[in-house]
């Protein structure tokens, strides 16, 4: 259930981790903004927007559901919204090798980052593991990085070494200089920061698996996941996420072994498994991407709607809000025209903590309303005698019009 | 090229694998499939329908045939459903493998004009990507070059055949043209001035002009070559190939989406003389009344995409079609032709479900990516429908085959049984062969 964001800056960025990166993420929910209405009218209420990838560690992202109307006239502190902390690494070659996405890629990337694509590291997949390993943002660093906080923030007595005979001392020891990179990595061995993976193979997913094993930390979710299935039993060990394409296939090398079936073989397999859509467009249409779970593998009716509704709340832990419906939570949901699962469906309402942001009717009142103002507005033209050049008039502001007063209560199903 | 160095790329370039899915022989005896809901799509349903088909070529349908011949075989298929089989009306499926890398790409040839490039001969059978696609009832593609200002021309392919040659049901199809940007790019990533891209939009339909100039004076110095006191005319294999354009056999497919582009080129079309078919469209709805007045079908492109604009309604491009449909403009639904798109044609049904969703009639959904796909490409005689006559090429399905959940049980294509397995399938299986060992799943 996600979709990325691309930062073509990013692709310059001469490092491979850049765990400093801190985005905010707001989704900002603007009731009359276009884009938003082709996700509401698609019955898409909560978005989770990744940070984007092409680094072994990428930026930080905070995400957060920010409402416009109680953003206006109030400081941003103040507001309430959801909020957690998140992380995406990367493990798909293509990406980190940045030269391989094909052709027209590599036409629209500029000199300098070309240069700097051929002689960034990892080129080879199997060096990934080791870039976890053995380089200054590697898991050992990380992992001696935060060994040696506590020891300094707590006073602690600590022996002297030697033979143990002598007094015991109180030393003060030169705290670490502060590295704001590990500091997010070091989120992430606590397990206060999520870690997403951009992954399609099986045998890279399988090493980080085995990584996180030995760190003592558990991946999320596993993004695009395409060769899940060939290593389900292992991820589904791990306990981690998979959230994944319907049926994209063959665009790239790696993807050769991506199959339809990859959703509902992970489930059955014990997966908490997710269909994302990565583009704004097929964002709208998860409802019939759910359908293609029954289709692949025979998932249940039930089942398969899980795959967009309560798998995704709980790989996102946004699940005690949204993803059912079940007294206490957001009152987020959607009415259909029909089975949401068949393609000739049609988002009626969209409710997002009880308001409702989509509506059909209403939706087709203002049309009529935006058609006659038009009209009108071309018959003032034609009817005008003033044929002189006229005063430039600025708009008097932003009006978007809603069928309810704002406000910022969380609308709640009880 | 000297010979050693073509064949050092020779090798390199044809990096290819086949699919494991064998061919079909063709029909050695005569087959009735009875009891099932047959949808000819030309006329309207039979319930509990009969159809029979001889040597790949339907020779009765109905209620109940009589006369049967003494060698057919039945098949009895009892709740289900026959449809014509489906037509992709734009993709590259046969000139892509993988969009990403450059060895598996032969839709664009180097050029800006490439009348001569025919897409067939490019055209991999052993391809993976068509066992996946006719898995899902697809039975033939539109494949079509792509680049330049004039790509080439286009190719009807059915999905089953050992070699490009067996594969092709009519080439060409078209040639197809992409239609010069009329309007002015203003993107702050664009560092032509307004200026210059309005002096190369100029050059391109010169360039138009040019190359249809040079085509016609070429067949006027063809057709008299030879006689009295007129010398010999070389062949060009460019001008040769535009023959049947000018000549109104066969139609040029422009690509255009937006207004002035498709105005333009429905103008341009009417001075050149020569039948258009409109490809993407759009914004087709916003000229209907020119399309109907001239005549002109549109393959409409990608009901699966965004507004063309920021203050169009959410769903402009699934009313697309009803729009049309409602003024009269003959349309068939395609799902985008780019690379990208090649492996994913297997969706193709669930485009024309969107647009039966925001209007156009089910039926209407139906036949735009069968007969009226069929009527445009020209190869109607053969395919889109199932009427006596025309090529057993058809799919068994249980159920709606424009909803996600249906599945195609069958498929003939000629009269040829399709093998439906593909990669997928195959992976699925071995995939779960591995969690059967480990005692996961039963």
């Amino acid at each position: 259930m996600h979709f990325n964001i691309s930062l073509t800056a990013l692709l310059a960025f001469p490092k491979p981790a850049i765990s400093l990166l801190r985005f905010l993420i707001l989704s900002f929910i603007i009731p009359a903004f276009p884009d938003q209405q082709n996700l509401y009218a698609g019955t898409y209420v909560t978005d989770y927007v990744l940070e984007g990838i092409t680094h072994v560690i990428n930026g930080n992202y905070d995400q957060a559901e920010v409402f416009w109307d109680s953003l206006r006239g109030k400081e941003f502190s103040e507001l309430e919204y959801n909020f957690f902390k998140g992380m995406t690494i990367d493990t798909v070659l293509s990406d980190l090798r940045r030269i391989t996405r094909g052709d027209e890629f590599e036409e629209r990337m500029n000199t300098v980052i070309k240069l700097y694509a051929k002689r960034s590291y990892p080129q080879d997949r199997h060096f990934i593991s080791m870039f976890y390993f053995g380089s200054a943002h590697s898991f050992l660093a990380i992992y001696a990085y935060r060994q040696e906080i506590p020891d300094c923030h707590s006073g602690r007595v600590s022996s002297p070494p030697g033979n143990g005979k002598g007094t015991p001392q109180t030393t003060t020891k030169i705290p670490p200089r502060r590295d704001l990179e590990l500091d997010a990595l070091v989120e992430v061995l606590d397990g206060k920061r999520m870690v997403h993976c951009h992954s399609y193979r099986q045998d890279e997913i399988l090493m980080l698996t085995r990584i996180a094993d030995d760190f003592g930390f558990t991946i999320g979710v596993f993004q695009h996941v395409l060769e899940g299935y060939k290593i389900a039993e292992r991820i589904a060990e791990h306990g981690a996420g998979a959230s994944t394409f319907t049926d994209w296939w063959a665009y790239k090398i790696e993807v050769i072994d991506a199959i339809p079936y990859n959703g509902s073989l992970m489930h059955d397999v014990g997966v908490v498994t997710s269909f994302n859509s990565d583009s704004d467009e097929l964002a709208r249409r998860l409802n019939t991407e759910a359908a293609k779970g029954v289709k692949y593998g025979g998932l249940s009716k039930e089942e398969a709607l899980k795959f967009v509704t309560l798998n995704p709340a709980i790989q996102l832990k946004i699940d005690k809000w949204v993803g059912s419906l079940e007294e206490g939570k957001d009152a987020d949901f959607v009415i259909w025209s029909d089975n949401p699962l068949s393609t000739y469906a049609v988002c009626e309402q969209t409710w997002i903590d009880g308001i409702n942001y989509f509506n059909l009717i209403r939706d087709r009142k203002m049309r009529k309303k935006i058609k006659r103002e038009r009209n009108e507005l071309i018959q003032k033209i034609l009817s005008s005698k003033d044929n002189s050049k006229g005063e430039t008039m600025t708009p008097s502001g932003h009006e978007y019009e809603l069928s309810h007063p704002f406000n910022c209560l969380k609308g709640v199903i009880r | 090229m000297r010979p050693a160095l073509s064949m050092i790329l020779l090798v390199f370039c044809s990096l290819s694998w086949a699919s494991d899915q064998i061919p079909a022989p063709p029909q050695t005896h005569p087959i009735l499939i009875k009891d099932a809901t047959i949808h000819p799509l030309s006329s309207g349903n039979i319930s509990h329908g009969q159809i029979l088909f001889v040597d790949g070529v339907i020779t009765a349908i109905g209620k109940k045939i009589h006369d049967l011949p003494d060698d057919v075989e039945i098949i009895n298929l009892k709740g289900k459903h026959i449809y014509p089989g489906l037509i992709a009306a734009g993709t590259t499926i046969g000139l892509v493998e993988i969009n990403a890398v450059r060895a598996t790409r032969d839709f664009t040839e180097v050029g800006k004009i490439n009348p001569n490039i025919r897409a067939e001969v490019g055209y991999n059978p052993d391809s993976d990507l068509i066992p996946v696609t006719r898995s899902n009832g697809i039975t033939v593609v539109h494949t079509v070059p792509q680049g330049g200002l004039i790509s080439g021309m286009s190719a009807a392919m059915m999905l089953d055949g050992w070699t490009w040659e067996d594969a092709t049901l009519k080439a060409p199809i078209g040639l197809h043209l992409n239609w010069p940007r009329m309007t002015i790019n203003r993107a702050p990533s664009i560092t032509k001035s307004e200026e210059e891209q309005k002096e190369e939009r100029e050059k391109q339909l010169r360039e138009l002009d040019e190359v249809f100039e040079k085509a016609r004076g070429y067949l006027l110095a063809k057709k008299a070559s030879g006689r009295t006191g007129i010398p010999h005319h070389d062949t060009d294999l460019r001008w040769e190939s535009m023959i049947p354009i000018l000549e109104k056999e066969i139609p040029v497919f422009i690509h255009a989406n937006e207004i002035q582009q498709i105005e333009m080129a429905v103008d341009w079309t009417y001075r050149q003389k020569i039948k258009m078919v409109l490809v993407g469209g759009k914004d087709a709805w916003r000229v209907s009344d020119l399309l109907k007045k001239n005549g002109i079908p549109v393959i409409l492109e990608n009901i699966h995409s965004l507004p063309a604009r920021r203050f169009e309604d959410y769903d402009t491009p699934f009313t697309t079609a009803v729009k049309l449909y409602k003024a009269g403009v003959k349309f068939c639904i395609s799902a985008s032709s780019s690379s990208f798109e090649a492996p994913h044609q297997r969706n193709l049904p669930y485009q024309a479900a969107t647009a039966a969703a925001y209007g156009l009639p089910k039926s209407e959904a139906l036949k735009s990516i069968t007969l009226y796909a069929a009527e445009i490409l020209g190869i109607d005689d053969q395919v889109g429908s199932l009427d006596i006559g025309k090529d057993a090429t058809f799919i068994v399905t249980d159920g709606d085959p424009l909803e996600i959940t249906t599945n195609v049980e069958m498929e003939f294509i000629q009269g040829k049984r399709i093998d439906l397995g593909n990669r997928h399938k195959t992976l699925y299986e071995k995939y779960q062969v591995k969690y059967r060992q480990l005692g996961i799943i039963r």
